[in-house]
């Protein structure tokens, strides 16, 4: 039985029926993430006693009968939510030896289940960077092409599962966080509703903004998990999976398909759309005027908040230790080397956007108020929004990416941290290099249901997910 | 708010709690620069424009 490529459920199967045991699968994906960490640098560490001792609980619970969804699947945290007794590291020199005496909330749910932890994901530094190059413990490599980024933050995270390191991740999104990630490594990325999932325990970077999620193979995947992360209380996001999709309204936004899009990119997308409309979908195109300045309130609020969240990280009582007589002159060595150059530029940005008496950070509140209103319009006629996740595919590692054009990508995902929606990113397609192409579903608040819906009928429809990735075979020989 | 001169980079370091060598600080203001360039946009945004309400705010001495 080749156990990585079955989906979570099939896994449950597996494990209920004893057709393998949670030690062996365990076993199995430790000896992956072992063997392809050296070559794709996915953890910051890999977590072999957790693992073979949460295996070994999980067994206990498969025996007695009392199994749940996530009972003795192997999965991986990104390094940015809290772990009792393992180190967590935001991706930082600051943190570098920071061990947090409890679990985020989300960790407590995946323990509840009896999960077993592999590891901990690289990420960009903080969360903040869309490459994984700005990490302090190094990039990491594309499984699908070495040379190239996995994308960022979650990108350890998007490695990890596009390499079958593990079963699912979790990351965090503030402005992109999974869904890109998940975009260039060919994998499906869920950003739940604002506040639908705990943030208890997470670093937090940009708190209007942060969201934590799951990045797997499959739709079907991202809904098991995100149903084990609402505690089985606050309604399902798997209940519409399977179903056709027949009858829906799909709408695709102008501003979403500009010439700043890549053609490759925009024809994948606009042929999965296509893919829908042949299903039954009714496609209609729509105008978001506002999403022209989702990239300016984007980063004011955001780089405003970090200034405010790693206010905290002065070494004095979490963090790297500066050095110095003065406490200020301490609190500014251990910053000035604790903190990597893109956090200095966030944190030095948003310092200028708290400096004048608030304008732009009302200015911003304001577009983020009409832009609630323009897709609460768009929601009225459509079931869902598609768009390109990314307007490019995987750059290559080291690539100098003009710092405007990067920045001003935001426009493609953070209007959905701006306006809280939930939405997901799945493969649709590859480019002339065989790198993998991305497309968002968007979807009303709440309702996750619907866009994994649409999300899980285009894998099965397309079916693009080639696993494992031939890169990350090859690297194991 | 076009560019950083080199008063509003000693301000912001100072209230960032950073040091920066000078060529830190030269390449770093160029950046700001430039991102606030994509930021000053929002200065044309009418949040009146379709009857939403401006929030008034308070003046607040220094």
């Amino acid at each position: 039985m080749d156990v990585i490529k079955l989906t979570l459920k099939q896994l449950r199967a597996a494990l209920d029926k004893r057709l393998i045991g949670a030690g062996e699968l365990t076993r199995e994906y430790l000896n992956r993430a072992k063997t392809l960490n050296p070559e794709l640098n996915a953890f910051i560490s890999v977590t072999e006693e957790e693992a073979l001792a949460n295996a070994e609980t999980a067994q206990k619970i498969i025996n007695s009968g009392e199994s749940r969804a996530l009972t003795g699947i192997p999965a991986a945290i990104k390094d940015n939510i809290c772990t009792d007794g393992i180190k967590t590291t935001c991706g930082s020199k600051m943190l570098e030896n920071f061990t947090p005496s409890r679990d985020a909330e989300v960790v407590k749910l995946l323990k509840e289940q009896g999960y077993a932890l592999i590891g901990k994901t690289n990420l960009d530094e903080f969360a903040m960077g869309k490459s994984n190059e700005t990490s302090a413990f190094g990039a990491v490599r594309n499984p699908i092409a070495p040379e190239r980024v996995p994308g960022g933050s979650s990108g350890g995270s998007a490695a990890a599962v596009a390499s079958s390191c593990c079963a699912f991740a979790l990351g965090t999104d503030t402005g992109a966080s999974i869904r890109q990630p998940a975009s260039f490594c060919g994998i499906t990325g869920l950003k739940p509703t604002y506040g639908r999932i705990s943030r208890t325990g997470i670093t937090e970077f940009s708190k209007s903004f942060d969201v934590v999620g799951p990045l797997a193979k499959r739709a079907e995947d991202c809904g098991v998990v995100v149903d084990a992360l609402l505690g089985g209380s606050r309604g399902s996001c798997s209940a519409k999976i399977g179903k056709g999709v027949s009858g829906l309204t799909v709408a695709t936004p102008k501003e979403l398909f500009s010439d700043d899009v890549n053609g490759e990119i925009r024809e994948a997308v606009l042929n999965a759309a296509k893919a829908l409309e042949k299903n039954g979908v009714k496609l209609t195109e729509v105008s978001i005027p506002s999403l022209s300045y989702v990239v300016a309130a984007f980063l004011i609020i955001s780089c405003a908040e970090a200034v405010s969240a790693l206010s905290r990280f002065d070494g004095e009582e979490y963090g790297l230790r500066g050095s110095g007589g003065a406490r200020d002159e301490r609190i500014r060595d251990s910053r000035t080397r604790g903190f990597g150059d893109e956090v200095k530029r966030r944190l030095m940005l948003g310092g200028i956007m708290l400096s004048d008496g608030g304008v732009y950070f009302q200015k911003a509140l304001a577009v983020k108020r009409r832009l609630i209103r323009e897709f609460n319009g768009v929601f009225e006629k459509a079931d869902a929004i598609v768009s390109p996740t990314f307007p490019r595919t995987a750059f290559k590692i080291g690539e100098k990416i003009d710092l405007m054009k990067n920045y001003s990508s935001s426009m493609y995902t953070a209007f959905a941290n701006i306006t809280g929606l939930p939405c997901v990113s799945v493969p649709c397609g590859k480019d002339k290099d065989g790198l993998p192409i991305g497309m968002s579903i968007t979807g009303r608040e709440f309702d996750e249901a619907r866009i994994l819906q649409i999300a899980d009928f285009l894998e099965r429809e397309t079916g693009v997910w080639d696993c494992p990735p031939s890169a990350a075979e090859t690297l194991l020989k | 708010m076009s560019g950083i001169d080199k008063h509003t980079f000693a301000r912001l370091s100072e209230l960032s709690k950073l040091n920066f060598t000078e060529s830190e600080e030269e390449k770093l203001a160029g950046e700001l620069g430039a991102l606030i360039s994509i930021i000053e946009k929002i200065k044309k945004f009418d949040e009146t424009a379709d009857g939403g309400v401006r929030r008034i705010i308070p003046k607040v001495a220094d």
